[in-house]
């Protein structure tokens, strides 16, 4: 039998996320005591981990549910990085979730056999142990 | 008792979501082969399809797609 199962992807995991944000060329500053992330006209706040979208920054805040929310002045970042909430919160994802998948195949013992990025940005993996 | 392959095929999208398909034989495990994908993303699932075809020993050569938009 086989089946099809589709997950939705939540930030849990900085490690991974700081793995992603290196892929994505994206500067970030990261301690657990707080960083201070910038917003519109000097106003600050503290985060767990910000990441640097030139004026501004985009904190990395933990919600209740143990999972990481991004936070941020969009529409300062929009202007003045011509990027929106929606395409930061995406790119993030997939980069997140691709690099909390590798880790967690990794971790439960399968083997990467197969690595593919197609056109759309879709990454295909083909993982297998024996067991 | 000799041991089985298990095969996983990951689909990541550029939205982030993750589609997993599991090759498997018996069917007894097949959904728990998941649940660490689902427990590590921790999103929850959004879809469970059965594929009939491969109740019976086709495994199939990878070429199946599932389009969930």
């Amino acid at each position: 039998m086989s089946h099809f199962t589709k997950v939705q992807t939540q930030i849990n995991d900085l490690v991974c996320l700081e793995k992603a944000l290196d892929q994505l060329g994206w500067k970030f500053k990261h301690d657990a005591a707080g960083v201070t992330v910038r917003g519109w006209k000097g106003a600050t706040m503290q985060a767990e981990l910000s990441i640097d979208m030139g004026k501004y920054d985009v904190a990395v805040v933990k919600a209740e549910n143990g999972s990481y929310e991004l936070v941020a002045d969009w529409w300062g970042i929009e202007t003045t990085r011509g990027i929106t909430e929606a395409e930061v919160a995406k790119e993030i994802n997939a980069k997140y979730a691709y690099q909390r998948v590798v880790a967690a195949v990794e971790d439960a013992g399968y083997s990467i056999d197969e690595n593919a990025v197609q056109k759309d940005g879709t990454v295909k993996l083909s993982v297998s142990k024996w067991g | 008792m000799s041991a089985k392959k298990k095969e996983l095929e990951i689909t990541i999208g550029a939205d982030g979501n993750v589609s997993v398909r599991v090759k498997c034989g018996d069917g007894t495990t097949c959904v728990d082969d998941t649940k660490f994908l689902e427990e590590a993303l921790g999103g929850g699932i959004k879809a469970r399809d059965l594929l009939p075809e491969y109740y019976e020993n086709n495994v199939g050569t990878g070429n199946t797609q599932k389009t969930t938009t």
